[in-house]
């Protein structure tokens, strides 16, 4: 879980998802457990919550990867920023022969 | 007996006495073929020896060139520029987009193919490479078939996603190693930099320990129907694309007289541009424009004497148009019209060597066409065919054809 420094007021903390490869990819968001958002393809800045909203709370993202084209690697940059730091972390994972999706991971703490 | 097998008995005959008739030039070879170099070598891509792989190639293509000491015949490679080069940086929304630079990376194809024949002068072998290439600058837009199928997708990775994070939550729970690293991270008396430091260590080892674990339990129990589905989503994204198209392609061969690269030359050149609106549920419109250049060293005149040394270009401008109108989901009508002119620059030399060649003509023909069933085609096909060479003669197109379909396509991107 990548640790986020949250500030003191009420700005917004945003999720960035982007899939290489040429794939496709559907993420799911999770607040403490529990799905919160599911959103389809590449997307940029999505709003996770406030600063003082997100303090103590954990979020994790599993975003899966079809793999639509001849090209086995699958790679998933997250991109969390709008806290005290930013985290920007990238999962690579290469496809097995006979399977067409890869689940990837990632997770926050906010303190 | 019922009406279809009346009609395909008939057709089959008729095919059969018309079987001629295939040679003829129709619009659809007047388009922008897929692998230009293939197209102006005049073989087709099933002919030819299609590695999967580039190390398949290089290996291929070592055994066929007896260790690259010769030219070697028949072989034939694609690629697709920006997928080879620039792949990581490839985008979903580059694949379906209709962004003008995002239809140029995602449909150029280069194609080198290399073929052998004899010459028609003294029947010495001949090697020919050709190099040749495609870019799709419309492409047209995706259409509810996508809808579709991203809709479905979204739906059976969000379960995946769902039963990933159980299966992960539960691992992660049970294993000492990540849960003693995460007490360190989340200890108050460390300070920020040192939780983050013990962070990084505790995630690498989720991900090179915990993740693989993880991934393993998703897809033994993930069944083989949920698999086979996914596997077919995946596969299916050749989606009909309706709206404007426009493609540009071109080529040209290099002749090797006697396999010697020294006697090297260029013997054809071609380009195209296809375009037009295609809607394949309605109607669909689209001409074609393509100009081909032949170069002789030596040529065979009318009285079948070898006329060395003409070194002349024989070049044709040839302009299509077609229309297709879909009456019904199972019946349509089509008709095209090509112009074929030759332009000729050296006529005299033709003329006082007794050498004829093409005239202006064009063709035109109006087809119905009725799928009768699955990949099985009836039509009837009316027109005007192109003037004899030589003679000048006109002649009626008139014949019921029956096409069947064996195989199964593959799709592209």
């Amino acid at each position: 879980m990548a640790l986020i420094k949250t500030k003191k007021d009420n700005s917004p903390i945003t999720l960035s998802v982007t899939i290489k490869y040429g794939h496709y990819g559907t993420t799911t968001i999770n607040l403490n457990g529990n799905p919160i958002k599911t959103i389809g393809g590449n997307f940029k800045d999505f709003v996770l919550g406030t600063n003082n909203s997100l303090k103590h709370n954990t979020i994790s993202v599993v975003t899966s990867v079809l793999v639509t084209n001849a090209e086995l690697n699958t790679e998933v940059e997250f991109d969390v920023v709008g806290g005290e730091n930013s985290d920007k972390d990238t999962s690579n994972i290469k496809a097995d022969n006979n399977v067409n999706y890869v689940p990837h991971y990632n997770g926050y703490t906010f303190i | 007996m019922n009406l279809k097998t009346i009609i395909f008995i008939a057709s089959t005959l008729i095919c059969g006495l018309l079987n001629g008739q295939e040679k003829e030039v129709n619009l659809n070879q007047l388009l922008a073929p897929s692998s230009p170099a293939f197209n102006l070598l005049g073989i087709s891509p099933e002919t030819i020896e299609r590695p999967t792989n580039p190390t398949d190639f290089a290996l291929s293509l070592n055994n066929a060139s007896q260790n690259l000491s010769t030219i070697p015949s028949n072989y034939a490679m694609e690629v697709a520029p920006f997928w080879l080069l620039n792949a990581k940086k490839m985008r979903w929304e580059n694949f379906i987009g209709t962004k003008f630079g995002d239809n140029i990376q995602q449909s150029s194809i280069v194609s080198v193919g290399t073929t052998t024949t004899l010459s028609k002068i003294d029947s010495s072998k001949i090697s020919q490479i050709a190099i040749g290439f495609k870019i799709s600058l419309l492409r047209g837009k995706t259409n509810d078939e996508y809808k579709t199928w991203k809709d479905s997708v979204d739906k059976i990775l969000n379960q995946i996603n769902i039963s990933y994070q159980s299966i992960l939550d539960s691992l992660i729970k049970k294993d000492k190693v990540y849960q003693e690293l995460m007490k360190s991270v989340m200890d108050s008396t460390k300070d920020f930099e040192t939780k983050q430091k013990i962070e990084e260590i505790a995630k690498k080892f989720r991900r090179e320990t915990i993740e693989p674990k993880a991934r393993s339990i998703l897809y033994l129990k993930t069944d083989s129907v949920k698999n086979n589905y996914i596997t077919k989503l995946a596969k299916s994204t050749n989606f009909t694309r309706v709206g404007w198209k426009l493609d540009f392609a071109g080529g040209c061969v290099l002749d090797f007289p006697k396999s010697d690269y020294y006697y090297g030359r260029t013997s054809k050149a071609a380009l195209w541009v296809t375009g037009g609106y295609d809607d394949p549920t309605k109607a669909s419109f689209f001409g074609t424009i393509r100009l081909n250049s032949d170069y002789y060293t030596s040529m065979i005149n009318d009285s079948g004497q070898v006329i060395p040394f003409i070194n002349s270009s024989l070049l044709n401008f040839d302009a299509g148009l077609k229309l297709i109108y879909n009456l019904s989901e199972k019946f349509y009508i089509s008709t095209e019209l090509i112009i074929r002119n030759p332009i000729v620059p050296n006529k005299k030399i033709f003329e006082a060597n007794q050498i004829s060649y093409q005239k202006n003509t064009e063709r035109w023909t109006v087809a119905l066409n009725y799928n009768v069933a699955n990949n099985q085609n009836v039509s009837f096909t009316f027109g005007k065919n192109f003037d004899n060479k030589f003679e000048g003669k006109n002649s009626l197109i008139a014949f019921l054809s029956y096409a069947i379909g064996i195989g199964s396509s593959r799709p592209t991107k």
